[in-house]
């Protein structure tokens, strides 16, 4: 069980390392770093911009002052397209296995098929966690240089709340991918959960149980909601996380390769 | 070395596989003929533990197969009819990936990756499997399969995607093996089995139809001899000698009768100066028995 | 934009991920013959024309061959 998960593991890093998704999805988060506070940075100067043409218009515009919120805010704006992208690039990881017959040589000479969902599941979060925080901290290094480091606990906890989803994500991607014939309907299946949640979230009483009541960790970086409401969505993500895990473990021990 | 009893498997309403027993003994070359969609490749999924049977029981080696479980696998070695592997890796980097699943040291892993390159006539190629072709792919199919030093080798259909060269290659290389490991392969090219094969099966619709040893098979087949002549006059004169035989052209004689005719006819042919070109028994092809066993079964 | 000097910080990173993330696509689109899908042409007019990074993920989702 082991050597077979660590032999697995290894054989997917080299995938990623040679198929070039490694590389694509670290310089993207680079990019979402450096972007973040350059955006924000740039906000006084397009609003004075259009604050020339809209005095034609009669009305004015306030001089803007921009500071570390503006950046984090532009932060966890960004952040769910970050997780779009690394969801696009991961969707057919276990599908296209399935699909293209790769898995049988190795699962009849021994290979246990939880490894197969355990080392999928541990590099992909290996990658959301070290792409993730290295966008926040390229983001935070500007931030410090430019503006001071601002409400810093306060951001830090948001992030992790953001993380957090990120995680429960990859878990309901493996989940799906169980049963899906591609990426592309695993990806279908993701989007459906998410504004499935969505909708869920306008009955009351119900919104800040659901895992993507995390999405909108921004707000708490901005000094809105309050942290235990943040609490009760990551438990709920915690909990729906793991039960798919286990879903796709079990889900995959039946499966017909 | 594998054993089937009483092995049934049913998708939806139809039977797939209906009651089959079979016995691979140690050491053999062990053809499994049918048709496409006979269930060979169910009966072979069912041996790896990647199908459940519906009833009767699998052995390998006296253990029995439990779906979903690979204990077994490791005494087993399978080449899938299209073997697909990562494009991405060196051939000896696929090896070297085998050896670390099966939980080989390294260095013996190198080892053995380099020995079965060499067998498989791989050992020179630096490229990434990608850049592949079938029998390339077919080749290091078979490496893979014989990594964990398997004690039964499955083929499934292990020659139907090739060009006769490479057919050819892949048959010589599976025979080679012969006293290394038990081989298990199925084929729809009965010329295939003819050639390498030490015991055979037969497979039509689901149901064995027969099995044993390739001499038996021959010797079922035998129906009758031909005598052939070196001059027109010799073959009359002997049609004359020993009447039934049909003349099939100026020197050649047929005939159905059995061992003692061919015994009678050596006799005569003693008692008086022929000269002969050969006498030999006849025997139908696998493939006439294959299809007649195939008509009687559906009658 | 009074002062340049303020976005040099950003723009010297951003020009450099940019230009990396694409010249590691074109030689990859290069360095292949077949796609899973499309044509050579089209995947460097993908990853030339492509908005920032959608052009080079859309290569690596779509367009990369799989791995036989």
């Amino acid at each position: 069980m082991k050597s077979g998960f660590l032999a697995f593991t290894k054989k997917e890093w080299r995938e990623l390392w040679r198929g070039g998704k490694l590389f694509i999805l670290l310089a993207i988060f680079v990019l979402f770093g450096i972007m973040n506070p350059a955006i924000a940075k740039l906000t006084p100067w397009l609003m004075e911009q259009m604050a020339d043409e809209l005095a034609g218009s009669g009305l004015t515009v306030s001089a803007m002052s921009v500071d570390a919120s503006t950046s984090w805010a532009q932060f966890f704006k960004n952040a769910p397209m970050a997780v779009l992208l690394f969801l696009v690039l991961f969707a057919g990881c276990l599908t296209n296995e399935c699909r293209r017959r790769t898995l049988i040589p190795l699962l009849t000479r021994g290979l246990s098929r939880h490894s197969v969902i355990a080392a999928k599941a541990v590099v992909m979060a290996a990658v959301w966690t070290v792409g993730y925080w290295l966008c926040f901290a390229i983001t935070l290094g500007y931030n410090m240089y430019f503006w001071g480091d601002g409400e810093m606990a306060r951001t830090a906890l948001a992030a992790t709340f953001f993380y957090l989803f990120g995680l429960w994500m990859i878990a309901m991607l493996l989940a799906f991918s169980v049963p899906a014939k591609s990426g592309t309907s695993v990806l279908a299946w993701l989007v459906l959960l998410v504004a499935v949640c969505y909708i869920a979230g306008m009955l009351p009483g119900v919104a800040q149980w659901l895992p993507t009541g995390l999405l909108s960790a921004g707000a708490l970086a901005a000094g809105q909601g309050k942290a235990d409401e943040f609490v009760r969505a990551a438990v709920a993500a915690g909990i729906t996380g793991i039960a798919g895990y286990g879903a796709a473990v079990a889900g995959f021990l039946r499966k017909r390769i | 070395m594998l054993e089937l009893s009483h092995v049934s498997k049913r998708f939806g309403a139809r039977t797939v596989v209906d009651d089959v027993s079979l016995f691979v003994p140690d050491d053999t070359i062990f053809g499994f003929v049918g048709e496409n969609g006979a269930g060979k490749t169910t009966t072979m999924k069912m041996v790896l533990g990647l199908l459940r049977a519906d009833s009767g029981e699998i052995r390998v080696d006296g253990t029995p197969v439990c779906f979903g479980k690979s204990h077994t696998n490791r005494l087993v070695g399978y080449l899938p009819d299209v073997p697909e592997f990562y494009g991405f890796l060196t051939p000896e980097e696929y090896l070297l990936l085998c050896g670390e699943i099966s939980g080989v040291s390294n260095k013996e892993g190198k080892r053995r990756a380099e020995e079965l390159l060499e067998l498989v006539g791989l050992s020179q190629t630096k490229q990434r499997i990608h850049g592949f072709s079938r029998g390339m792919k077919q080749r290091l199919g078979i490496a893979q399969a014989l990594f964990g030093n398997p004690r039964l080798l499955i083929c499934d259909e292990p020659t139907s995607a090739l060009d006769p060269a490479g057919r050819r290659e892949i048959l010589e290389l599976l025979h080679s093996l012969k006293g290394r490991t038990a081989v298990l392969f199925s084929t729809h090219i009965l010329s295939d089995v003819e050639r390498i094969c030490d015991e055979c099966a037969m497979l039509h619709a689901g149901r064995l139809i027969k099995q044993g040893p390739l001499s038996e098979f021959r010797e079922s087949g035998a129906k009758g001899f031909v005598v052939e002549f070196l001059g027109a006059e010799d073959a009359g004169e002997f049609a004359e000698l020993l009447p039934g035989g049909i003349r099939r052209d100026a020197l050649t004689l047929e005939y159905t009768q059995g061992r003692e005719g061919m015994q009678k006819a050596v006799e005569l042919l003693a008692g008086k100066p022929f000269a002969l070109r050969r006498i030999e028994q006849k025997e139908r092809t696998l493939e006439e028995m294959f299809f007649g066993l195939v008509e009687a079964e559906e009658k | 934009m009074d002062n340049i000097k303020d976005f040099l910080p950003f723009l010297i990173p951003l020009v450099i991920v940019q230009f990396a993330l694409l010249a590691y696509t074109i030689h990859h689109i290069l360095s292949h013959d077949s796609y899973q899908r499309g044509s050579r042409g089209l995947w460097l007019a993908v990853a030339i024309i492509g908005m920032q990074f959608w052009g080079p993920i859309l290569y690596f989702a779509l367009g990369k061959q799989g791995e036989n």
